[in-house]
């Protein structure tokens, strides 16, 4: 059992959630982004991830074995999978372009390329998807898609052959 | 590989280019810190004790934007327990009285022992 001085120690350091917050948003809205496709979709995943991370930390869940971000990118992950399954029951009516922010001026290429990258991958299966984008967008080794996907490497693996052999599948009917 | 899953990967590739300056919309930290400071009044804390709460607040408000990724990795989940609802708490201030952290309230909201 840690003493309550040790514990005392730890609180009066100077960072707090908040700063993990700071820290750690830009990063996770560029995932959840990419992995949904959509940016206003990402910033929700985001925002759900940082409440479900606020409920763990208070009900005792994390238990410091890993690190917090990448505690916190694997519950983005999980996040991000339920929307893209939530989504394909309900599908939704078109790529819409969201609303132009006026304070992000050069943000439009990115946008576009979000939605070139969702329409290209919109018929592979959200497991398939999530791991073809953390593996080539996010540049993960197959070892840390495991761990943020919480299965094996060898179903990482399996999951980038079938989505490039659905993919392939899938520009060949393009082109016919 | 072949030509096709070339193409696959040099796709993705300048996708992920394309992509790499992109940050939230201007009104993501405001409506995100809302919902923090929401949870934050819903929470109990039953685990807190009342100096341990003063401890994080006070850590709350000299935090700041300064921050790093480094710092917090170094964490225990203690730690990021106080100070999780020492920042939900600062934000549901900031925004009901538009001033900076009042112990008080942090500390009556957060009555309990130490359980540790």
């Amino acid at each position: 059992m840690e003493d309550k001085d040790s514990a005392r120690l730890e609180l009066s350091g100077p960072a707090a959630f908040a700063s993990l917050v700071e820290a750690t948003q830009l990063s996770l809205v560029r995932l959840a982004a990419r992995l949904m496709g959509n940016l206003s979709e990402g910033e929700d995943v985001v925002q759900e991830a940082y409440m479900k991370a606020f409920r763990a930390l208070e009900q005792g869940h994390f238990e410091g074995r890993a690190h917090a971000q990448t505690w916190l990118r694997r519950i983005v992950t999980n996040t991000a999978l339920d929307a893209l399954r939530a989504r394909r029951r309900r599908p939704r009516p078109s790529a819409e372009l969201e609303d132009e922010d006026p304070t992000q001026e050069g943000q439009a290429q990115a946008r576009l390329a979000l939605a070139e990258l969702d329409h290209w991958l919109h018929t592979l299966p959200p497991d398939q998807r999530v791991t073809l984008i953390l593996k080539h967008v996010e540049g993960l080794r197959a070892t840390e898609i495991a761990e943020l996907m919480q299965c094996s490497e060898g179903a990482v693996e399996q999951r980038l052959v079938r989505a490039r052999a659905a993919l392939k599948a899938f520009r060949g009917e393009q082109d016919d | 590989m072949t030509k096709a899953e070339q193409e696959i990967e040099g796709k993705l590739e300048r996708i992920r280019r394309e992509t790499e300056g992109l940050h939230p919309r201007a009104d993501f930290s405001a409506r995100l810190q809302e919902s923090l400071a929401k949870l934050g009044k819903e929470s109990s804390a039953p685990s807190l004790g009342k100096r341990d709460m003063s401890a994080a607040s006070r850590s709350v408000r000299a935090a700041g934007a300064q921050g790093s990724l480094r710092q917090i990795e170094g964490w225990g989940r203690k730690a990021l327990v106080a100070a999780a609802l020492a920042a939900a708490a600062a934000f549901a201030l900031a925004q009901s009285q538009e001033s900076t952290l009042d112990e008080s309230w942090v500390v009556n909201e957060y009555e309990g022992e130490i359980d540790w």
